[in-house]
């Protein structure tokens, strides 16, 4: 930029010097000029001489000058003489995993410290002092040092996990913003039990940023995640998942579960693998509340105990309409009309107007079609997974021609147009060539099975089931009922402590001062050399334009 | 526009009493000559100024004026003024076209036109009309070209800046006014010339002097110099009176160049009334600081514009 405003310069220089500035002198001889030759020369001419050295253009030249300076000193700063007080905002983490006995007290230990070492230096000084989790929410501001630790010794822990991106944008919030209250915020200090993340150690910026991590690691047993399994396309049995972690120590604890009156229904033992996890399966009776537990209890509690919620029924109703009914038979399918999860129709029949997805089966996979070969499919269709298209471009499959589609697109189409797999969104639909092949191919056994049950899992997948259970949130932080505090990360009591920074490192002496640009400076110089060369030229009279 | 002359009674008395004191000689042409008639006719008292001679000075009507201690103090004399003296009819035309009107100075506090040729034009008629007058000659002032407005006599000196305001008009043309004239050039008038020579109808102005008897005096307002500092060198537009814009390289070869084209002109106009008297005051190269100053310097060295009031050999 710099080199681009050189050179418009150097190129209003030469303008300057190329094109004669003709300069209007009246006088009373004027008509003695008629025969002197005009001024029409196309030779250019660099001479000095034609440069009106004018007042105003030596003016304007020192205002270009000063834009050009501008631009050079624009990444420029000056270290100013900032001020010797000490601003402080202190980040206390107030999160699920400081329930743990000792890191509270730990916090306050450190806080008081921190004062400690601030009344020490004898500076005047101003301290924020916030409490973060998910978010980050100041407690008091601009506050003096006696009513910190009151401050800090009143925080509880909250059922919330730690999201530590509140941090940097912390930083980046104080580092950008204009001054307004006296408390000028150069020192940052995070009070937490998380270990500092690796952007700490390459953080440089203003205000300088001190992570404590504090508080003692202690072994601990905690639920981490609770989830549906098995079912799927064939309905969800009542199968739930329960997965533990044990931070340093073995998660091999009885798992208990209890029905909503709180009767014990059933207990698994965890069995734990290399890597301190994990997994009990329990079989729900059927839909209501049921509460988790372990049989051990810790320092960290939020993770020993939580309730689940299921609706009933379990089993998959489906409006089966074709008239082979092996297959729902065979997967003992509840035949419901009324109000299925699932309708399967021929091809030749109309689909229902219920906002309820639906399966429409071809005619099987007719032997008195010629085969054709695939000439376009979406391959990232998963009801293309794990398909043999060598098979199905022998198995002279019966599809449906394009104008027979509908609102159904094309997934899978051969050479004479013809569709043999289709889906639609909304309400969701997929059209199969056939039900699952019976016949002795067992190549078309396979791939017709498999193609089936894709299309089948992917209608299937997009029932929205109730979750069994919600986290807390900022704006509902308490555990209750289904609302539980299973933030990810939150139960590791165990994790290594990691601080950088020193509380000694608060020091007005070698506080980094505050840097200012200094590229306005030149700008403003620019601006009040334009104004006084346009009044000059306006009002300064012929001198200010001639030589 | 235009400033009227400073006061200067005593520079202009002086002027005249010099003037005065000289003989003029080597006269070409016809022209008035002042004599002192052998009858004298006592016309009126004035006051007595140093130079003046000392054997008309009335002393029986200086000591019954102010008393014998008068005889010491000569500003109290009283000199006998009388009337056989032949008049002088002075007939001053000035050249007011716009190319007269220049240089211009704009300087804020000082009047538009203070540094141009018409105001030491102006100055010039009002100085000569000054002196004329104390003598008891007839001054005429006319407008040499432009507006058809007759001469207008000059009957006080209060009357000069009326009537040179009278004369100047917003008219461009170049035309030689002849409006009543000749009822106000008798042979024995005196006709003098204020021009910058700058005109181009020159043929009617020219023939007029040659056919005059009168003792023609031009006087030449010549601001060439001045204006030729302006220009300097360089690239300039060039615009003035009577003429278009013109871009014009300044060199010094094309200004010697316009140099001689206002000589030839001043050159031809002179050639052509070989009997007339000529002078020419010169603008100096920097403009016009004390237009005052070059008005009284100019004045006071013209030779030529003394015979006027010279005494006849």
């Amino acid at each position: 930029m710099s080199a681009l405003l050189l050179v418009l310069i150097a190129g209003l220089v030469a303008l300057y010097l190329t094109c004669p500035h003709f300069r209007q002198v009246k006088i009373s001889s004027a008509r003695f000029f008629e025969e002197t030759p005009d001024a029409r020369d196309r030779t250019m001419r660099f001479r000095l001489s034609n440069l009106l050295l004018s007042r105003s253009f030596f003016l304007q030249l020192a205002v270009f000058l000063c834009l050009l300076l501008a631009l050079l000193l624009v990444d420029q700063e000056v270290a100013s003489d900032g001020q010797t007080s000490i601003g402080l905002w202190v980040a206390v983490d107030a999160s699920a995993s400081m329930s743990v006995p000792g890191q509270m007290n730990a916090i306050y230990d450190e806080t008081a410290a921190l004062l400690t070492h601030i009344s020490s230096l004898e500076a005047d000084s101003c301290l924020t002092i916030s409490r973060f989790h998910l978010d980050n929410s100041i407690l008091i501001a601009d506050a003096a040092p006696e009513a910190v630790l009151a401050q800090v010794q009143a925080i509880e822990p909250v059922a919330l996990g730690t999201d530590l991106s509140v941090i940097r944008a912390l930083l980046a919030r104080l580092s950008s913003q204009i001054e307004v209250t006296d408390c000028v915020i150069k020192h940052v200090v995070v009070l937490t039990d998380q270990p500092a993340p690796d952007w700490v150690d390459d953080y440089d910026g203003y205000p300088a940023l001190i992570w404590r991590s504090v508080g003692t690691p202690q072994p601990s047993i905690g639920i981490t995640g609770i989830r549906r399994v098995g079912g799927g396309a064939l309905g969800w049995s009542g199968e739930i998942a329960v997965d533990l972690a044990g931070y340093d120590r073995s998660p091999g604890v009885a798992v208990e579960l209890r029905d909503a009156s709180g009767a014990l229904m059933a207990s698994e033992r965890a069995v734990p693998d290399a890597d301190d996890r994990a997994r009990v399966l329990f079989q729900l009776p059927g839909g209501g509340n049921y509460t988790i537990t372990l049989s051990e209890t810790d320092v960290y509690g939020f993770d020993d105990r939580v309730m689940i919620a299921t609706d009933p029924p379990l089993q998959l109703r489906v409006d089966w309409q074709l008239p082979d009914r092996s297959l729902p038979d065979a997967l003992a399918w509840t035949q419901d009309s009324s109000a299925p999860d699932l309708v399967v129709i021929s091809a030749s029949s109309a689909v229902p107007e219920a906002d309820v997805p639906v399966l429409v089966v071809g005619d099987a996979y007719a032997s008195a079609v010629a085969s054709a070969e695939i000439a376009n499919f979406d391959e990232t269709s998963p009801l293309l997974d794990g398909l043999n298209f060598d098979v199905a471009e022998r198995a002279a499959i019966h599809g449906l021609t394009i104008s027979e589609l509908g609102n159904l697109r094309p997934v899978l189409v051969d050479t004479t147009d013809t569709v043999w797999l289709a889906i639609a969104d909304d309400p969701p639909k997929v059209y199969v060539p056939g039900l699952p092949y019976t016949g002795d191919d067992e190549n078309l056994q396979a791939f017709s099975t498999t193609l089936f049950f894709n299309a089948l899992r992917w209608l299937l997948d997009r029932r929205e089931l109730a979750p069994l259970y919600t986290l807390t949130t900022p704006t509902e932080p308490d555990v209750f009922g289904t609302r539980i505090a299973l933030h990810a990360g939150e139960g590791n009591t165990a994790q290594v402590r990691r601080s950088v920074g020193e509380i000694s490192q608060i020091d007005p002496a070698i506080q980094r001062s505050e840097s200012e640009p200094v590229w306005f400076l030149p700008v403003l110089l620019a601006a009040l050399l334009l104004v006084l060369d346009r009044y000059l030229s306006i009002f300064g009279g012929p001198r200010w334009r001639v030589r | 526009m235009f400033m009227p002359l400073p006061p200067m009674d005593d520079f202009l008395h002086q002027y005249r009493i010099q003037a005065r004191r000289q003989i003029r000689r080597n006269l070409v042409g016809g022209h008035v000559t002042r004599r002192i008639g052998q009858s004298l006719e006592f016309r009126d008292y004035a006051p007595y100024y140093p130079g003046e001679d000392i054997r008309h000075v009335d002393w029986r009507a200086t000591f019954r004026t102010h008393g014998g201690h008068a005889v010491h103090q000569s500003e109290k004399w009283l000199l006998r003024r009388y009337q056989s003296e032949e008049r002088l009819q002075l007939l001053i035309s000035l050249d007011l076209r716009e190319t007269m009107h220049y240089p211009k100075q704009e300087r804020r506090a000082d009047p538009a036109l203070l540094h141009s040729k018409a105001q030491i034009a102006r100055w010039l008629s009002a100085a000569l009309s000054s002196i004329a007058m104390e003598e008891g000659d007839m001054v005429v002032l006319h407008r040499l070209f432009g507006a058809e407005l007759p001469p207008a006599e000059i009957r006080s000196r209060d009357q000069i800046d009326t009537v040179l305001d009278h004369l100047h008009s917003d008219e461009l043309s170049e035309h030689f006014n002849q409006t009543q004239l000749e009822s106000f050039l008798p042979p024995t008038a005196a006709w003098l010339i204020v021009t910058d020579f700058y005109f181009t109808e020159a043929a009617a102005l020219i023939e007029r002097v040659q056919s005059a008897p009168n003792w023609v005096i031009f006087v030449e307002l010549d601001s060439w110099q001045a204006e030729r500092a302006m220009l300097q060198t360089g690239a300039r537009l060039v615009e003035g009176p009577f003429s278009a814009q013109k871009r014009v390289n300044v060199t010094d070869e094309r200004m010697a160049e316009v140099e001689a084209r206002i000589a030839e002109r001043r050159r031809m106009v002179l050639e052509s009334c070989p009997r007339a008297d000529y002078t020419r005051w010169i603008w100096p190269t920097e403009l016009l600081d004390d237009p005052i100053r070059f008005f009284r310097t100019q004045f006071a060295e013209d030779t030529v514009l003394q015979r006027l009031f010279m005494k006849d050999a």
